[in-house]
């Protein structure tokens, strides 16, 4: 009675170990050029060198990763193929300086992308949720080729190094078309309502898909607003839009995060939020605050999600929440060193971002201190807080290196001040309401609830 | 289904007590299903129980939608690679024709009976049947929804509203909010949500007054039931197995969720249940193949052939199946006659081992007996404790035994003595890092902390990320060092359980009734060797939310280190062995017990407690420990090839957050065999057996015999009806595929965005890379060493037995200690052979 199993025809069997170690090849590639042009101080394409080498390093990792999660799949050679493809393509439009080779890897990660959520192809759900994400990736991809079609008819080139230059002067009708087209473009891949939906179903796709997604294929909306950051300058109403997206998306999308009974979406609605936030940032001018929190959030994510499998144990205390009267006491300190920021005219493009990360340093911290705990225990949380906080503030020191220091600020001093007052206002109400254990509004909740749902599919829907 | 008098719905209301029966009556059309984190083996057909096998698959499957069998060119496969015989397959396919006579018959000129029917099984053209997952209807999914909101325990943040009025009501008060309901239900369902009662049960009256005309209320709200099987069985662990504790937050009933779903039969919403297209047209394919021509055969011939050529999948399965069983019965139980009147080795042993009855021990053991002059045991592996343990720092107490049983003793976990101090530091290190991940939790929620929490937390989870995928092993270290050190300060503490809360600690007599019950069940001589090792089991993966599913289910879904320590202290006690000895069993002075943990991952053995081992005895632990180590390398090496990776493999799969199948578990379990050890040392049984140390002898009134075939053997029937319709019915009766599986912490997972909550386990844990079926669907083969009379005294008293072996739920073969003969218990529905229950299968 021989157990044994036979192994996979010998062709998937070296496309399963190769992918793997040419993602990783690939990263020491681009880390080298990294290392290379650092040390010579050469001319170098820093923001594609830098979302290269995460998206590599991303890639890898699920690569690796899913050499043993997805052993049992029914086509691994496609799943690995299309995993090398989806990189391949995300780097192409990362490193292209013209339009065409952007348009081309920009496009090329949409289509991959939506079929690795659909790899379960004898799944009706599957497919729906490819479709869904279909639909929304073809308008974003439509805007974007509309974006550059304007722009190589009024500027008449596709390098886009000099695109920027050319608009600076250009007319200011076609700046706002530009930039608006290209939001869209954006919005669409960042999952940000109103284009949130395919993002929101696409639990469909293996849980290294997913991974790869929220952590590196969201992000080229970023890019896509750092890159193109002369052109959407020149067009301050689309950046008052974009902000405005932005942070409703940031709001909405902790909504959706805090409904959600199953730990993917929960992770899918935190990153509508992440992103909404850093094109919030992105269009505020704060491009190295928006750099930084791509890179780091690629990282977290993708941990988060990689380790989603051990969601299954139940907590045994109430849940946990920051201690209520510190977060009300860190909001309003901190409301008040903005507005002496503002009148002092000290206040940068990254003030919004800047001081919500040190409020939430500050609250974090005097829970620490407050918590009932041994004093030992709270010297070593403390202590760990600390790293965070150097870790945090090295990361946008590097990202300030990478993109130009900051655009011109969009926001006057009083709106911005707003702006931040609405974040902290939020978060005293919910960590309010965390702490008594108190539900949302019951409108709002099912709404929120019932975001990402599928339409109705046909019962009996089974081979 | 109609077990019961039937209650006819006439105009009048049920009352609400008959509601209440009703209820309660098709709850049972599921069993319960326990949270993941400590998974519980279950016959997902627990409630067709009552039915012959063969009719309660086919009822079943009509209620849940589900299949019969394996599809047909799954079960080739099998074939193919030699797991069924062709001739026991052969063999049952004449059994099924009726006998040798009714498959040589001839259907047509030089064409036979047996040769059509083996053509349909093993020839005729199939298109492979790719297993999906299905799509949840709308109806489905709107009340999946609500009870994935409601039972929540840990992943939202911000709970449902109404929580505390229950399931039901709850939902009430949030459907006019949905525009899912809105859609479904439409005008009336609005106008339902004003006027329907607002108790459930009297929602339920109301609701099978207006909708069940003519339909029995009893089947009705069966089917209603077995609409969403995992939400219903998640509710019935709740109710019946829950502690309160831990379900007082979101109050519900089988009554919530069917008014629920009788609210949506009233507003006209529900969907066709699914069922399952059924393809039967073979008599073309078989007439062509044979090359005869159907219409010139005469009318006896011609019903032969229809009857042939209209057998469905789950006809030929059965016969597949069938030859499954044959195909392990031909092979064991001729060794086991054979092996009958084999005797004891009489000189002491080096060691005794008791392990437990799991079906991994037995290849683990088989190494360990080689090394050395051991004699090894099968036992329950909650080594008869029936006690809950309460973890040092905090949290749920575990359930430590078998969920037939509640716990009567609470055991609190407590410091060694002499380690006071590390187990302080150890409690400030667990509640440092459960304040740091509360801290995270918090702060990557809050709407101005989060941005700033993954910005800082990014570079440290990249970092992680690589170290686990790169050097998962080192990663997975500080972890196991962490495990070792709580495993070597802490304990559970016998002496103080009796000071805590429940006041329900082990008094001097439950010890030595434990303690002696340990030499009763198996037949195990009072007469120990020096060192007699406990050794409980538990698996090691992780990021797996089916991890549980890998550790011990005797002891609840969990590792059984725990209980081995407890019975190993109170061996050790010079009180209890005086109490021993006063009924008969004198344990020698110089034995002594010890309490160890197999991890059937790595086949790695921890012994617990060594520094209180006698100075005497550490030259032979040193030594023992040796030799577990040279058996589990051994072992590893054996898996390996199973699992078709090396054996280092095995050790980094354990520790890696990738690796989606870590072991095998109890896939390919198809047999219980219990006598004693001497009798099955000598057979290879591959890891498929569960073994049940029992001596005859030494039960003289079946007793012993009683309690193993009422207790560990209903386990080891539930974890094999388990495998087998997990097998059959990946989607329905199993979890589907692990890797979009999407984890509902604190019960369960579903399938990608929502759905049912998914019962049984994974394709991963049943099928291999290339889809084949590693876990052969077949019936438990039970094997007792035993005078045939005082195990047919033991199943006619025993209502459970008589109906699991006459109802053809386990098979039973009985072997005659003394003439060697084997006697197979008759099905209820078989020819009565010489009007005795038993017939002899040795001829």
């Amino acid at each position: 009675m021989s157990l044994a199993q036979q192994t996979a025809p010998a062709g998937t069997g070296v496309i399963v170990r190769i992918v793997p170690a040419a993602l990783w090849a690939g990263l020491a590639i681009v880390t080298g050029q990294i290392v290379f042009a650092a040390m010579t101080s050469a001319q170098a394409d820093w923001l594609g060198l830098t979302l290269s080498a995460l998206t590599l390093f991303l890639g890898a990792v699920v690569a690796s990763y899913s050499s043993r999660y997805m052993r049992a799949d029914a086509a691994p050679g496609t799943f690995f193929v299309r995993l090398a493809g989806l990189v391949a393509s995300v780097v192409l439009f990362l490193n292209s300086q013209t339009l065409i080779g952007l348009a081309v890897g920009w496009i090329a990660s949409g289509l991959l992308l939506a079929a690795l959520i659909g790899h379960k192809g004898g799944w009706a759900e599957a497919r729906a949720a490819q479709r869904r994400t279909l639909r929304c990736f073809i308008a974003g991809d439509m805007a974007l080729l509309a974006a550059f079609g304007l722009v190589y008819l009024s500027t008449g080139t596709v390098k886009i190094a000099v695109i920027g230059t050319a608009f600076a002067a250009g007319a200011p009708a076609t700046a706002i078309a530009v930039s608006a087209l290209l939001l869209v473009a954006a919005l669409t891949r960042c999952a940000t309502p109103p284009f949130a939906q395919w993002l929101l179903s696409s639990m469909t796709a293996p849980t290294p898909v997913s991974a790869l997604m929220h952590a590196g294929m969201v992000n080229a909306g970023g890019f896509l607003l750092i890159r193109f950051a002369p052109v959407i300058e020149a067009a301050p109403a689309i950046r008052y839009a974009a902000v405005a997206l932005g942070f409703l998306a940031a709001i909405w999308g902790i909504g959706i995060m805090a409904v959600r009974p199953d730990i993917k979406r929960s992770l899918a609605g935190s990153t509508v939020s992440q992103m909404g936030f850093m094109i919030m940032s992105c269009s505020l001018g704060a491009y190295a605050a928006a750099l930084w929190h791509i890179l780091a959030h690629g990282l977290f994510k993708a941990w988060l999600f990689l380790n989603a499998g051990s969601a299954v144990g139940m907590r045994a205390e109430r849940l946990p929440a920051l201690e209520p009267r510190m977060v009300v006491a860190v909001a309003a300190i901190t409301l008040v060193a903005g507005s002496v920021m503002a009148a002092s005219g000290t206040a940068g493009t990254e003030m919004v971002p800047l001081l919500l990360a040190i409020a939430t340093g500050a609250a974090t911290m005097g829970t620490i201190v407050f918590a009932r705990i041994e004093i030992g225990s709270r010297m070593a949380l403390a202590g760990m807080l600390i790293v965070l906080a150097v870790v945090h503030t090295l990361g946008v020191g590097v990202a300030q290196a990478i993109v130009p220091a900051s655009g011109t600020a969009l926001l006057p001093a009083p709106y911005a001040i707003l702006l931040l007052a609405a974040f902290l206002g939020c978060w005293v109400w919910q960590m309010r309401r965390v702490a008594r254990q108190e539900s949302l509004p019951a409108q709002l909740y099912v709404r929120l609830l019932n975001l990402g749902n599928m339409p109705a599919t046909n019962a009996g829907d089974r081979s | 289904m109609n077990m019961h008098a039937p209650l006819v719905a006439t105009d009048s209301l049920l009352t609400r007590t008959e509601v209440a029966g009703l209820v309660a009556l098709a709850a049972r059309t599921v069993p319960p299903l326990w949270p993941l984190e400590s998974a519980i083996a279950v016959n997902p057909l627990a409630g067709f129980e009552h039915l012959p096998f063969a009719q309660a698959v086919k009822q079943a499957a009509t209620l849940f939608g589900a299949r019969t069998s394996l599809p047909v060119t799954g079960w080739r496969n099998l074939v193919e690679r030699g797991r069924i015989d062709e001739r026991a397959l052969r063999d049952a396919a004449i059994g099924h024709l009726g006998g040798v006579y009714g498959a040589m018959i001839n259907v047509a000129p030089g064409v036979m009976a047996i040769d059509l029917l083996m053509a349909r099984l093993l020839e005729e053209e199939r298109s492979k049947t790719e297993d999906v997952a299905s799509c949840p209807v709308p109806d489905a999914a709107f009340i999946a929804k609500w009870c994935a909101a409601f039972f929540d325990q840990s992943i939202s943040a911000s709970p449902m509203p109404n929580r505390a009025l229950g399931l039901y009501r709850a939902v009430l008060s949030l459907a006019r909010y949905d525009g899912e309901y809105a859609s479904l239900a439409g005008r009336q369902g609005q106008t339902l949500l004003l006027t329907v009662p607002r108790d459930p049960y009297e929602a339920i009256a109301e609701g099978l007054a207006e909708c069940g005309e003519g339909r029995e209320p009893l089947d009705h709200l069966s089917s209603l039931v077995a609409r969403l099987p995992g939400w219903a069985g998640h509710i019935r662990w709740r109710t019946e197995h829950a502690d309160r504790e831990r379900v007082t937050s979101a109050p519900a009933g089988m009554a919530d969720l069917l008014a629920l779903w009788l609210l949506l039969e009233r507003a006209d919403a529900l969907s066709e249940p699914a069922g399952h297209k059924q393809t039967t047209a073979a008599g073309h394919w078989l007439a062509r193949h044979f090359a005869l021509d159907p219409n010139r055969l005469d009318a006896a011939k011609t019903e032969r052939f229809n009857a042939i050529a209209s057998l469905d999948d789950g006809a030929l399965g059965a016969i597949f199946m069938t030859a499954a069983e044959r195909t392990l019965s031909n092979r064991l139980v001729p060794k086991l006659t054979g092996a009958a009147r084999s005797a004891v080795r009489d000189e002491r042993a080096d060691a005794q081992v008791v392990f437990c009855i799991d079906v991994r021990s037995e290849p683990f053991r088989r190494q360990l007996e080689q090394l050395g002059h051991y004699e090894t045991f099968g036992y329950a592996g909650f080594f008869g404790l029936p006690m809950a343990l309460h973890p040092a720092g905090g949290g749920h107490r575990k359930r430590l035994l078998p969920v037939l049983l509640s716990p009567q003793h609470d055991i609190t976990e407590a410091p060694v003595d002499g380690k006071t101090g590390e187990a302080h530091q150890i409690a400030a290190e667990e509640s440092r890092a459960a304040k740091a991940s509360d801290l995270f939790d918090a702060a990557k929620l809050g709407s101005g902390s989060a941005f700033a929490t993954a910005e800082a937390t990014g570079p440290l989870a990249g970092l992680a990320m690589l170290a686990r995928t790169m050097a998962p092993r080192l990663a997975d270290r500080n972890r196991n060092r962490r495990e070792a050190r709580r495993q070597q300060s802490l304990e559970p503490r016998l002496d103080c359980s009796v000071s805590n809360a429940r006041g329900n600690g082990f008094s001097l007599s439950d010890k030595v009734g434990y303690a002696s019950a340990l030499f009763r069940l198996t037949g195990m001589k009072p007469d120990t060797a020096r060192l007699v090792v406990l050794a409980g089991h538990g698996g090691s993966a992780v990021n797996n939310p089916y991890a549980a599913a890998l550790d011990c289910g005797a002891c609840g879904g969990h590792a059984g280190g725990s209980n081995a320590r407890v019975l190993a202290a109170m061996l050790n006690d010079p009180d209890v062995r005086e109490g021993m000895a006063e009924q008969g069993f004198a344990i020698p002075q110089d034995s002594w017990f010890l309490a160890a943990q197999h991890d059937t991952t790595t086949d790695a053995v921890t012994v617990f407690d060594r520094d209180r081992v006698p100075q005497s005895h550490r030259a032979e632990l040193t030594t023992l420990e040796a030799n577990l180590a040279k058996a589990g390398k051994a072992n590893r090496a054996r898996r390996a090839t199973l699992l078709d990776r090396t054996p280092d493999d095995l050790l980094t799969g354990a520790a890696h957050w990738g690796e989606i199948r870590p072991e095998w578990g109890l896939a390919g379990n198809a047999a219980f065999l219990v006598g004693p050890r001497h009798w099955t040392s000598g057979i290879d049984l591959e890891g498929r057996a569960f073994l049940h140390s029992y001596d005859w002898q030494q039960d003289p009134n079946g007793e012993a015999l009683t309690t193993i075939l009422t207790a560990p053997m209903v386990v080891a029937q539930w974890i094999n009806c388990q495998y087998l319709f997990s097998t059959i019915d990946n989607d329905r009766y199993g979890s589907g595929d692990k890797v979009t599986q999407n984890v509902l912490g604190g019960i369960g997972v579903v399938q990608g965005n929502g759905g049912d909550l998914k019962v049984g386990l994974p394709r991963q844990s049943l099928f291999t890379d290339d889809g084949t079926a590693f876990h052969v669907p077949q019936r438990l083969l039970t094997v007792v060493l035993a005078p045939l009379k005082r195990v047919q005294a033991v199943v006619e008293a025993n209502d459970i037995l008589a109906r699991f072996f006459g109802k053809g739920w386990v098979q039973l073969v009985v072997i005659d200690p003394q003439t060697g003969k084997a006697l197979r218990w008759r099905e209820d529905c078989a020819e009565p052979d010489e009007g005795t229950i038993i017939h002899s299968i040795t001829c």
